[in-house]
């Protein structure tokens, strides 16, 4: 009998049918790779469009042709992470000779609008009318609107997808936890699955009470690899040795021990806000009950321990999934599939799978090509002449 | 007052869980309605409210007149506040067993009550109010820090508020499902809580 | 029934689709109506607040912001008072000097020196309600300070 994935209606397997439906993505990846008008002022630039224009389409076509998800979709973003760091910062030192910012900085509001900040600017939003974010309100890179209207549009179009397919953050430890084969750490209380509502609600609320971003100043440890705050008081450098301390044991050793993306799961409160999206984000994953043998095998490979037995039993996974496709890859059985609510369970699969790689597979590409193409060019540079500024 | 809303709000959902099963069995037993069940839940937030303020009248009153005098209040405060913020970090990953007097008014509740059905949740809610737990304590020790009787009053207010919170939509048949998942924030929310007191209490004794 | 609900599924599933795209395509037409809302302005703790007075010298130009008390729920005991220095050669002064009235009453309220090589600052008040320096910084072309102010009415 064959399974969902090797039915008629499938691409797996199927080098003709894979190709046709990477055609629509073609396009989306030389649009977003290349812009509406081309240019390429080097031989290199020219080089560096056409390694991101292939990779991207034979990621997507691997993904068709071998029926399989995350691996794929994980090594473009975990190439977006390291990308979008390099990037980021050979500009910030291009532009202020160091990675850390100061108070003329943060005077001129130029600060780069990161989507986490949304979480902490809702509560004084509502409260005062304004935003508390040293940032551009339009124009310039990363400006408040520009970043808000993409959080908006990929909380309802994705839901927490977005932590999976287009969080520049989000590969570093998705890429820590692939690195050892089997997890040293085995066993992991799920509650832990919760934690980052507990953050969300705590910074939310400090957020609007001292009216500064309290997440950005005290715990993103992602300030690592992108800017931080100049050392000139105790106070800083106890920030600075937290935001350090976190990035080291939730980004890089946990991930690495446990081969679950701890970070994501325990500390991001832009995660638990992309959870509640996902009660009304239509894509979902779920469990075809008929074809499930309850093996428990999604449990253990599920990064964010969203899938418990509890909801095997129930069918889906909690809200915090991140709808990276690891369970759908591991089930022996195809039983759980991408799915859209309101829809039979178990019923077009490949349809309701197809309708959610295109958005979440072209957010990938969006956030990826211009950092990509971007790193290319740097590290060209590198090699050639020994800097890369 | 903000701490004391950010100290209430971490913890409210904790408080719920704790004190729901004297409010719930009783809101339960009460047929009426919705709008009877947030009559029911405001007599019971107004005793849990009184409870609040005869602590902070009290904390107040040490505060002014004991804490705010002495040469060393600094480094008795920051030492409050540290050892006070360390268990709530404990409180926060571990089961504790607090001093609920709140458990005693269910097996009131279960014996005759029809003679006055205000008093029930009336004094549930003070009784639950006196809830011996490590937010509670740091509550206390936040109030006494104010060193004033009004500024103790105004913390265990926006304290109250916080709770409170976690107890409006109790009435609503949904919560009743995920309380766990509640608790467990509740849970992970202290004991971050708990961080920002260790913080404050740090400050208190290297300044 | 399942139909009924299947339909529609699919159909916001393809909004979904098409939402994504556009979002970036047309992310500076979104952002640019996104700006226009009411909510959409920085905090005054981070703007600075509203400009009060600019004086005009030869050879230096003085915005005094309005003094900044913002708290979540209205106004807080202390605050800041923005100054901007900028020059019209572009240049600014080696030693700026004023004297500030920020609170329009007439008087002298606090007197600023600053040093714009060395980036020293000496706050010299006159009104008690005046009292330290937040920052003092140079940004871009501009020097900016903002002394720390307690708030005449929550003093009282």
């Amino acid at each position: 009998m064959k399974t969902i994935r090797e039915n008629s209606f499938s691409t797996t397997g199927k080098i003709g049918k894979s190709l046709l439906l990477l055609l629509p993505m073609t396009f989306l990846i030389l649009l977003f790779t290349a812009g509406p008008t081309p240019s390429f002022n080097s031989k290199v630039s020219l080089v560096a469009f056409l390694i991101t224009f292939i990779f991207f389409n034979v990621l997507f076509f691997m993904i068709l042709y071998k029926g399989k998800v995350d691996r794929y979709r994980a090594t473009g973003f975990i190439v977006l992470a390291l990308f979008f760091a390099l990037t980021f910062i050979v500009d910030l030192i291009g532009m202020r000779g160091t990675m850390t910012f100061s108070h003329e900085t943060m005077l001129s509001c130029e600060i780069p609008f990161c989507h986490i900040v949304t979480t902490m600017v809702i509560l004084p939003l509502i409260f005062t009318g304004s935003i508390i974010f040293p940032g551009s309100i339009i124009g310039g890179f990363a400006s408040i609107a520009s970043m808000l209207v993409i959080v908006i549009g990929v909380m309802l179009a994705l839901g927490r997808g977005f932590c999976s397919w287009g969080c520049f953050y989000g590969g570093w430890d998705d890429g820590t936890s692939r690195i050892l084969r089997k997890p040293v750490i085995k066993k992991i209380n799920p509650a832990f699955r919760w934690a980052s509502f507990a953050v969300l609600i705590i910074v939310a609320i400090t957020s609007a009470l001292v009216l500064e971003p309290t997440y950005c100043d005290w715990l993103c440890p992602f300030k690592t690899v992108t800017e931080f705050e100049k050392v000139t008081s105790f106070t800083v450098l106890l920030k600075t040795i937290t935001f350090v301390s976190l990035f080291a044991a939730l980004v890089i050793v946990l991930p690495l021990l446990t081969k679950k993306r701890i970070q994501c799961t325990t500390l991001c409160p832009m995660g638990a806000l992309c959870s509640l999206s996902n009660k009304i984000n239509v894509f979902e994953v779920r469990i075809d009950k008929g074809k499930c043998t309850e093996c428990m095998l999604c449990t253990k490979v599920c990064p964010t321990m969203s899938l418990e037995k509890q909801d095997v039993e129930k069918g889906k996974p909690s809200i915090t999934c991140m709808k990276c496709g690891k369970c759908i890859d591991s089930c022996s059985k195809s039983a759980i599939n991408y799915h859209i609510k309101g829809t039979p369970v178990g019923k077009r699969v490949t349809l309701a799978r197809m309708l959610f790689l295109y958005p979440a597979f072209t957010l990938l590409v969006v956030f990826t090509a211009g950092n990509m193409q971007q790193g290319i060019v740097l590290l060209v540079k590198l090699f050639t002449t020994g800097s890369l500024l | 007052m903000g701490q004391g809303f950010i100290l209430g709000l971490s913890t409210g959902a904790v408080c719920v869980v704790y004190c729901g099963p004297v409010l719930i069995p009783y809101l339960m037993s009460e047929s009426g309605g919705l709008k009877k069940s947030y009559l029911l839940i405001a007599i019971f937030l107004a005793g849990r409210l009184a409870a609040y303020l005869l602590t902070a009248l009290l904390a107040g009153l040490i505060g002014q007149a004991f804490i705010q005098q002495t040469e060393t209040r600094s480094t008795l405060m920051g030492m409050a506040y540290m050892l006070l913020a360390a268990l709530m970090v404990v409180y926060g990953l571990y089961r504790f067993k607090e001093i609920c007097l709140g458990k005693t008014a269910k097996s009131i509740s279960a014996s005759d009550t029809t003679k006055n059905r205000f008093l029930i949740p009336l004094t549930g809610g003070f009784l639950t109010g006196i809830n011996i737990c490590p937010p509670f304590l740091l509550a206390i020790t936040g109030a006494i820090d104010s060193g004033t009787i009004m500024g103790s009053m105004l913390f265990f207010l926006a304290f109250f508020a916080g709770t409170s919170v976690f107890f409006l939509p109790m009435p609503i048949a949904g919560m009743f499902k995920r309380q766990h998942i509640l608790r467990i924030i509740g849970k992970f929310a202290a004991m971050l809580a708990g961080f920002l007191y260790f913080y404050k209490g740090l400050l208190l004794l290297i300044r | 029934m399942k139909k009924l609900t299947a339909i529609p599924a699919y159909l916001w599933a393809i909004v979904c689709l098409l939402i994504i795209p556009v979002c970036f395509i047309k992310n500076d037409t979104f952002a640019n109506e996104m700006a226009k809302l009411p909510f959409m302005k920085l905090h005054p703790v981070y703007s600075g607040g509203d400009q009060a007075k600019i004086i005009t010298d030869p050879e230096l130009v003085t915005t005094i912001y309005k003094p900044v008390f913002e708290s979540l729920f209205g106004k807080s005991k202390t605050g800041f008072v923005q100054l901007k220095f900028s020059s019209p050669s572009d240049t600014l002064p080696l030693i700026i000097k004023r004297d500030i009235d920020y609170n329009s009453d007439n008087a002298v309220d606090f007197g600023i020196e600053i040093n714009t090589q060395t980036g020293d600052t000496k706050l010299t008040p006159v009104n008690t309600l005046v009292r330290n320096i937040n920052i003092s910084s140079k940004v871009k072309k501009n020097w900016v300070v903002r002394v720390n102010v307690t708030n005449p009415v929550k003093s009282k």
